[in-house]
């Protein structure tokens, strides 16, 4: 169902149709009537002759026929009086409802023209005691109704025209005294004309005008139409009073058809005219009908939007609770100031942050948590904001109502009036004393971390120089004496004297490593994209005397990737996983596998990098030696047992990867062979053999 | 510790026979060290000079050793040693400047714009040989060079 | 071309050790120009301005070359390399570095601050030994040292 008004709400109007339905119905009869069609009662003259052969029951039967007239005429005139019963009922419905005095007025007004009607027709049909002839008495009465009807209306209606103050129009007092005003003069004109023996003459069949006293109500509704009915239309625009206008025009045509057409009773036009009658008592039930439709549309659509604005604003309060749920809950100090300072609201996040409550604190300025020498901050953050700057995670200090300082993290945003003038501000302080704090001790943990590798530095440095330079003077002083004093020493002396050469040789060796290896953990990588085909080809060029002297046969069945890495240090990693393989093998057939798995995420690593090893047929390693081969220093064998060493390779091979961001381990059975893997991310570096790498870790895995 | 065998040497100097004479000097002592041969002061800054108008994308690495002659056909060998001293980058790559004769001056202008040493050129191959063996012996096996990116070789 | 025997070779090194293995290993590569030691900077570089105990004339002869520990009690070598790098008379005199220290910064900062060599001490004597004939070898055969023209 739609809500669409009958008529706009500005100038409500009968709608056409019904406008339309009425002139039709008006002139219907009268164009019928050029048609040949009579409306007139069908008289038949009382059998009289033969009355006395009549049985009783066709006697009353043919005094029925003969009354068809009077049968018809009561029908209509009483559809007429029903229909105003009907209007007045409606309108004290819609005074209920609107408390408009108008209705009703008007609406007792037709009552009592209704009255009339209904009485005439009474009169007519002897109902009520009258002692008047019928001839007269109805078409008198008739005038007589007539006349009333246009007059009350007209008076009804002129009341509101004259008077129309609003206190009175209100009063239901008011309307019950018009009624009974109303209902008094009906009486009055009714009783007077069931009283009077001799009515006037009112029909003069012969005559243009054949029923004169019609008229005067003629003249009325045509007067009434064209000036009361319209200013009061235009003074209360309505759809009954519309309706009462338009009644004007049955009302005329009414008279028009008995002024100038009805020659006696019951024929033809008079039947019209009680007819259209009807119509007319019809437009203002219609006006009313409709006003009810529309009052009731209306209504549904004020309660549709009166339901809308209400879950609007209750929208809008609940957004306002949860917003100062919010504030309230909030662990921040949230505060509303005014711009000379005056704190407006306080929540439980500032009582906690600042140690004041809001009772101590509302209409109060901030000035005793700002410490001393930060008073004037607060005007500069004003002043921020009245340039149109934001203030937005200013860090200050603030001091608690006990007196402990704290660091906070302060948020001002603007508070404007609706003509966008800045009016005040709110504010949003954040305790970062803990962050603070943190965030020192870890500057100062930095600070520790960057002067412990400092001392590592400077340890490392003053191992390769101060160290080494008593140790220089050993070396050389042991030599010397060799060269210089030979003779003089007996074959132990000098094995001494060597003996002091070679560990002092090897002392500068385990210096020079640790200098080496601290340098290895901080010097930077030189990160580029990296051939490792052509890093690995140089290694085993520039190892290819070694390997043969050693009778290692190298396999390298892949071809390898393009990565992302140092090409220095990644050389130096394999050069050293390659150089032991080699020494630390004792097989009669001498191997060692480069390659690598590629591509697939295991356990080790997140991101997608590719394994590398180095495998050998080798002496292998014990399992309880797999942990501390990593170890600087850590020898798994004599001093010159497989060629020596510093046992530092391994250690500065782990680092180096671990600088990379890979990982290595070793698997090893005893007897038989080693293998050391290490990763590398490739998710930034591979290039081109990437590909076909990919598919060999592929085929690897599957 | 100083050039390895792999490092690049730069030879900037005009006359082709003097060059020859040079190279076969350097072949002679068993030197396999790649050579790049820059013939004219404007070609030796676009490839030295890593940056600015100079620039020469054709550079692949730094090298380890500048063998300079002092005689240029477009600039005096003296003013690109000045020039090429000015540069960050070349700052601690030794500089060799052959003068064509024994003129102390020479020698000593060379050595106030930054000459690492000044030796004489000669006139025939025999003679360089042993001059040019010294020399690589010396940046080679006595010298530690700056190798900037490059780790020194462990134990 | 070739040093004339009477320019000396100015040594600067604190420890008597190193100086005398130093000693050693140049004259067993047949050097024979006279050694000059001094035993830290601020007297290397008395001795290189002819000032202080060195200011009586021919007390302190002009040294063909220059070779300088790093590692010096008081100024130390960068110092006297950076002064004598930066004074228009004595810039021309090679100075090559003889230091224990191998680490890259040590390295850098002395060609930067225009050292001619930069050579490192080995701990065994006989590497000592050739790197010195070498070293002799270069700069007193092959090269052209510079020599003194203006004053005396």
């Amino acid at each position: 169902m739609e809500f669409k008004p009958v008529s706009s709400l500005e100038n409500p109007k009968i709608p056409n149709a019904f406008i339309w339905g009425m002139l039709g119905l008006c002139v219907l009869p009268f164009l019928l009537n050029l048609t040949g069609v009579d409306f007139g009662s069908q008289k038949s003259a009382f059998p009289w002759s033969t009355v006395d052969e009549l049985l009783p029951h066709e006697r009353t039967d043919a005094m029925f026929y003969t009354l068809a007239g009077s049968f018809t005429h009561t029908l209509l005139e009483w559809s007429a009086f029903m229909t105003a019963i009907f209007i007045v009922f409606l309108a004290f419905l819609h005074f209920h409802i609107k408390r408009d005095v108008t209705t009703p007025i008007l609406g007792v007004a037709l009552l009592c023209a209704g009255t009339m009607d209904a009485f005439h027709t009474l009169a007519a049909d002897r109902l009520i005691e009258s002692v008047a002839d019928n001839r007269n008495l109805i078409p008198f009465t008739w005038a007589i109704s007539r006349m009333f009807n246009a007059l009350i209306l007209m008076l009804g209606v002129s009341i509101f025209l004259v008077k129309g103050t609003p206190n009175i129009r209100k009063d239901i007092r008011f309307v019950l005294l018009t009624s009974l005003a109303f209902g008094g003069l009906a009486y009055a004109i009714i009783s007077y004309c069931a009283n009077s023996a001799t009515l006037p003459q009112t029909m003069y069949p012969d005559s243009l005008i054949t029923r004169p006293f019609d008229v005067i109500p003629l003249v009325l509704y045509a007067v009434a139409g064209l000036t009361v009915f319209r200013r009061f239309y235009h003074q209360q625009p309505g759809l009954f009073t519309h309706g009462l206008l338009l009644g004007m025009i049955p009302e005329v045509v009414v008279e028009l058809h008995m002024a100038f057409g009805s020659t006696a009773l019951f024929d033809n036009h008079f039947n019209i005219a009680h007819f259209i009658k009807i119509i007319a008592y019809l437009m203002p039930l219609i006006g009313l009908a409709l006003e009810y439709v529309n009052t009731y549309q209306q209504e549904a659509l004020a309660v549709a939007n009166l339901q809308a604005e209400i879950s609007q604003r209750e929208k809008a309060e609940e957004t306002t609770r949860r917003m100062a749920a919010i504030v309230e809950s909030s662990g921040d100090a949230i505060i509303r100031q005014k711009l000379d300072g005056t704190i407006q609201s306080w929540n439980s996040g500032a009582e906690q942050v600042f140690g004041y409550s809001a009772e101590e604190m509302l209409g109060n300025r901030m000035l005793p948590l700002i410490p001393p020498e930060r008073q004037d901050e607060e005007a500069r953050l004003i002043h921020e904001l009245r340039i149109g700057k934001g203030v937005s995670h200013f860090e200050t200090e603030r001091i608690r109502k006990n007196q402990q300082r704290i660091f906070v993290s302060v948020t001002l945003s603007p508070i404007r009036d609706k003509a966008g003038e800045l009016i005040g501000y709110s504010k949003i302080a954040r305790d970062i004393t803990d962050q603070k704090q943190a965030e020192r001790a870890l500057t100062k943990h930095a600070a520790e971390l960057e002067r412990s590798n400092q001392e590592l530095d400077d340890f490392a440095y003053i191992a390769s120089h101060d160290l080494k330079e008593p140790l220089r003077g050993i070396h050389n002083y042991s030599k010397i004496l060799l060269e210089d004093h030979a003779e003089s020493l007996n074959d132990d002396a000098r094995g001494r004297c060597e003996t002091i050469l070679r560990l002092s040789r090897h002392m500068e060796t385990l210096l020079d490593t640790l200098l080496y290896f601290s340098r290895v953990g901080r010097s930077e990588l030189a990160m580029r994209p990296t051939d490792l085909e052509s890093v690995l080809g140089n290694i085993l060029e520039s190892l290819d005397v070694s390997l043969k002297e050693h009778g290692v046969f190298v396999h390298v069945p892949q071809s390898f990737p393009t990565v992302l890495c140092d090409s220095a240090r990644i050389g130096e990693i394999f050069r050293n996983l390659i150089t032991n393989a080699m020494k630390y093998n004792d097989k009669s057939e001498k191997w060692i596998e480069i390659g690598y798995l590629g591509g697939e995420k295991n356990a080790f690593v997140s991101v997608p990098s590719l394994v590398f090893f180095v495998r050998d047929n080798g002496i292998g390693i014990r399992e309880k030696h797999l942990d501390s081969i990593f170890r600087i220093f850590k020898r798994l064998h004599g001093r010159d047992k497989f060629g020596g060493g510093t046992g530092a390779g391994l250690t500065m091979t782990k680092k180096m990867v671990e600088r990379h961001g890979g990982r290595i381990w070793v698997e090893s059975t005893f007897g038989e062979g080693t293998t050391v893997y290490f990763t590398l991310e490739t998710s930034q570096g591979v290039k081109d053999t990437c590909g076909q790498s990919m598919a060999i870790s592929e085929a690897v895995v599957s | 510790m100083g050039i390895k065998p792999d490092q690049l040497i730069v030879v900037i100097q005009s006359g082709p026979e003097d060059l020859s004479l040079l190279v076969s000097g350097l072949h002679a002592t068993g030197a396999n060290n790649p050579i790049k041969h820059l013939r004219s002061g404007k070609e030796a800054l676009g490839y030295l000079c890593p940056r600015g108008v100079w620039r020469d994308a054709s550079r692949t690495s730094t090298p380890a050793l500048i063998l300079l002659d002092c005689q240029l056909l477009d600039m005096d060998g003296k003013g690109l040693l000045f020039m090429l001293r000015q540069m960050p980058s070349l700052k601690t790559i030794p500089i060799v400047v052959f003068t064509s004769t024994a003129i102390q001056e020479e020698a000593n202008e060379c050595y106030t714009l930054g000459a690492n040493s000044c030796i004489q050129k000669f006139h025939t191959a025999a003679e360089y040989v042993p001059i040019v063996s010294r020399l690589l012996d010396y940046w080679s096996q006595v010298i530690i060079a700056h190798q900037p990116g490059v780790s020194m070789a462990s134990t | 071309m070739v040093m004339t025997p009477n320019q000396p070779i100015l040594l600067v090194e604190d420890s008597p050790e190193d100086y005398e293995t130093t000693v050693r290993s140049l004259q067993k590569a047949g050097l024979k120009n006279p050694i000059v030691r001094c035993v830290d900077g601020d007297d290397a570089l008395d001795y290189l301005h002819k000032r202080g105990e060195y200011s009586e004339p021919h007390s302190a002869p002009r040294p063909g070359i220059v070779l300088l520990d790093l590692n010096l009690p008081g100024t130390d070598g960068r110092e006297v390399l950076e002064e004598v790098k930066q004074d228009p008379l004595l810039k021309t005199i090679p100075i090559i570095v003889l230091t224990t220290s191998s680490d890259e910064r040590d390295i850098e900062e002395c060609y930067q601050l225009g050292a001619n060599s930069y050579i490192q001490k080995p701990v065994d004597l006989d590497g000592f030994v050739k790197s010195m004939s070498r070293m002799k070898d270069y700069w007193f055969e092959v090269v052209i040292l510079p020599k003194e023209t203006t004053m005396s």
